[in-house]
């Protein structure tokens, strides 16, 4: 915990008294991508939510950089959000969107244009900078939305499912800038289905089924807690754990 | 297909109403929400008939008069959404039922039926109540006779609707949406032949609204009979041809896009580069608090807001040009001119408010994800809106004041406008922030969003209201009188803007919907 980039402890949240998250446990370490696995309702966004601050805990602990989220909302400052669907404000050019997004995180104008420049390079947005967001694709939006998430080059980025709809190009430019937050000792938490993919990019997982944490570990360690060899694939080890 | 044609209505019903559902208490809202609007038409009405009462107009002429235009503005409704698309498909019948092997005829009984059932909760009753107070004591009009009169207008103008819906398929988008605005504009005729004072003959010998209005007080001659008839038997036909049509590619989902839903395609046509761009782009170097007036003066501009507060404008200031020619006087009394503009300007607030719901809700995660939270987003939103209402209310009330040959702005005027314009922004967020979910269109809670910031700064400036009747005190009110109605004003904005943030800004995130 002492070292714990992200750390939820017994986290409890319910809709309408039905339990969607029942005492899960989860930690993120520095220098991790740390994965967020599990099956369709096991709790995954709900648990990220309560994390980033847009659902309120009915118990448990979550704590961002050490800070209580529940109290402090100054770990938002260096944390980078992707919402499963992301809604963007349609009204706004592409180059508006990431300038408004890099001065909501704080960062003074010089920073807030050069970032929005270099995001829009990166992503490969530079010729769609003056269209409106409502005129690009499902994918560009996408790549627009992870864009904003890394606007500020966040210590800690959260990802719920972030490659649906995005094409490989968008896919590797992300999964390097995960690598880069995580070499610099930063902390990358990502939901995720594409358990292959996981399996090659993250260093550790936790599977989440039916609203609690079931197994935690290196890739291996899960692997070895299904009892198969660390030869066999993820995905194995994934039914082989949620199913009993 | 009957029973396919009663799943798909059944379904469209639990749909539609599907928040109802969820508990007893939605549904006595629901009721409440209904009743409260039966309560202003009821007023309204009353209004109109002790103002007419007053000047001794003969009533029956108020009666036939209003006939004909509600049954007007039946029919060009009909056109309008008609010119939008016309059929009500949702978004999960344009997914799950367009896409099946339902026949095109039975969706379009079944939405037949659904609009028919909405436009008699909708107008059945506000008409009968209008016409009833109007008419009470005497029996001016056969109550069953008007009734029938109403359900064949609705009835026309559902499959008016329907027809310009399918005319997409067969002629084109565009040439559809022509042919729609044109049979608005004759359907509006009667209406707009009253505001500018003319009354042309042979409209009223083959106006449909006219001769529906003949049927109710028995003066309709044979030939007018066979116009109706022979209108009715042309919607009939093109309605038959219409249900052999396949149309669905052609559906559009007209409940999103009709009323309430920014015209997605306006920023098209309303990209205002000089105010838009030059004055609201966000600029690296703006502080959060402007940043945040400038976003949401953009959104305003570019989701078609904007667009549509320009079309309330007009429409009221031609209503309140109509009015007074209707009663048969010269200009309203300056007591229901103040009414008037009081009741109107909080709708600025009440449409943007909606419309934020409808666009800009589901972005809050966005601020809410930040450490500054919603603070220099809810300021801005205040600002923005405050600045939109203040300018569109200016401009109404200048049109009623000049329309009444009063010397517009009086300096007690200015006090209510300002007042008006603060109290009803206020609610307006309060009611868009607290509501859990966006309004859908045509649905009843929609109605909260304009009655709360109505009755709210209606409330809240009684004051200046009370004031504003008594001469001299209006006209010519003394240095003190306008301090204190200042201090009164301030104070007021001042406390309920602190109150208002510190509650929004605290997280809602629950009940956002995010």
């Amino acid at each position: 915990m002492k070292d714990s980039v992200v750390y939820v402890d017994n986290l409890c949240k319910s809709y309408d008294g039905r339990p969607a998250v029942s005492g899960l446990c989860l930690e993120v370490s520095a220098g991790e991508i740390h994965g967020l696995i599990g099956l369709n309702g096991a709790g995954k966004t709900t648990t990220i939510k309560c994390i980033v601050g847009l659902l309120r805990p009915d118990s448990g602990v979550v704590r961002v950089l050490g800070r209580e989220v529940s109290t402090d909302s100054s770990y938002k400052s260096f944390v980078g959000y992707l919402p499963e669907n992301p809604s963007l404000p349609e009204y706004l050019t592409v180059k508006e969107f990431l300038l408004f997004m890099a001065k909501i995180k704080g960062l003074n104008s010089r920073r807030a244009a050069s970032e929005t420049e270099d995001k829009l390079a990166l992503f490969d947005l530079t010729e769609f900078s003056d269209q409106l967001i409502f005129g690009l694709s499902r994918g560009m939006k996408q790549r627009l939305a992870i864009a904003a998430a890394v606007i500020n080059d966040p210590a800690v980025l959260i990802l719920d499912e972030p490659f649906s709809g995005l094409d490989p190009e968008a896919q590797r430019v992300t999964k390097q800038i995960m690598r880069e937050i995580a070499a610099r000792g930063g902390a990358v938490l990502i939901s995720t289905h594409i358990l292959d993919a996981a399996e090659r990019f993250c260093n550790r997982a936790t599977i989440i089924h039916k609203g609690r944490s079931v197994a935690r570990g290196t890739i291996d360690d899960l692997k070895r807690f299904a009892g198969l060899s660390t030869e066999a694939p993820l995905e194995d080890a994934f039914i082989r754990i949620v199913t009993g | 297909m009957s029973m396919v044609l009663l799943t798909l209505l059944r379904t469209k019903f639990v749909q539609y109403l599907g928040r109802v559902r969820r508990s007893k208490l939605s549904l006595f809202s629901l009721l409440a929400i209904y009743l409260s609007w039966m309560g202003i038409i009821s007023f309204s009405s009353l209004f109109l008939r002790l103002s007419g009462g007053i000047l001794g107009v003969p009533v029956n002429e108020y009666v036939e008069t209003l006939i004909v235009l509600t049954v007007s503005s039946i029919l060009a409704i009909g056109a309008f959404l008609g010119s939008k698309g016309g059929i009500t498909a949702l978004g999960y019948e344009l997914d799950y039922v367009l896409t099946s092997r339902v026949a095109p005829a039975t969706f379009l009984i079944s939405d037949l039926v659904f609009q028919l059932v909405l436009l008699n909760i909708f107008i059945v009753p506000s008409s009968l109540i209008i016409i009833i107070t109007i008419s009470y004591p005497g029996q001016l009009v056969n109550p069953v006779v008007l009734l029938a009169v109403y359900e064949l207008s609705i009835v026309m103008s559902s499959m008016t609707a329907h027809l310009l819906g399918v005319a997409r398929h067969w002629l084109g988008e565009m040439r559809a949406k022509a042919i729609g605005w044109s049979i608005t504009l004759l359907m509006a005729l009667p209406m707009i032949v009253r505001i500018i004072g003319v009354q042309p003959m042979f409209l009223k010998t083959i106006h449909p609204s006219y001769l529906l209005g003949l049927l109710v007080d028995g003066r309709a001659d044979p030939q007018a009979i066979f116009l109706l008839t022979l209108y009715l038997a042309f919607l009939v036909a093109a309605y038959v041809k219409a249900a052999k049509t396949n149309f669905y590619a052609s559906v559009t989902p007209v409940l999103l896009s009709a009323l309430m839903e920014p015209p997605k395609k306006l920023p098209r046509y309303l990209r205002l580069p000089i105010l838009s761009d030059a004055l609201f782009s966000i600029r690296p170097g703006d502080r959060p608090s402007i940043m945040m007036f400038k976003l949401h003066l953009t959104r305003i501009v570019r989701d078609g807001s904007l667009w549509t507060a320009i079309l309330i404008l007009m429409i009221f200031t031609a209503a309140n040009m109509a009015l007074p020619r209707l009663l048969r006087i010269e200009s309203f009394p300056e007591v229901a001119q103040l009414t008037l503009v009081a009741l109107y300007t909080p709708l600025f607030p009440a449409l943007l408010s909606i419309n934020w719901c409808v666009s800009e809700r589901q972005n809050l995660w966005i601020v809410d994800t930040t450490a500054s939270g919603r603070k220099n987003y809810l300021s801005g939103l205040f600002y923005a809106y405050f600045m939109v209402t203040v300018v569109f209310s200016s401009c109404l009330y200048g049109f009623v004041s000049i329309g009444a040959r009063e010397v517009p702005f009086l300096e007690i005027d200015i006090a209510l406008l300002l007042a008006m314009s603060i109290f009803s922004v206020l609610f307006s967020i309060f009611t868009s922030f607290r509501l859990r979910r966006a309004p859908t269109p045509f649905s009843i809670s929609s109605l909260l969003y304009v009655l709360i910031p109505m009755l709210g700064s209606i409330l809240l400036s009684l004051p200046i209201l009370v004031v504003r009747l008594f001469e001299p005190l209006a006209s010519d009110p003394t240095p003190q009188l306008l301090a204190n109605i200042s201090i009164f004003i301030a104070i007021v904005s001042i406390v309920f803007y602190r109150v208002l943030m510190r509650s929004l800004s605290r997280g809602l995130p629950d009940t956002m919907g995010v």
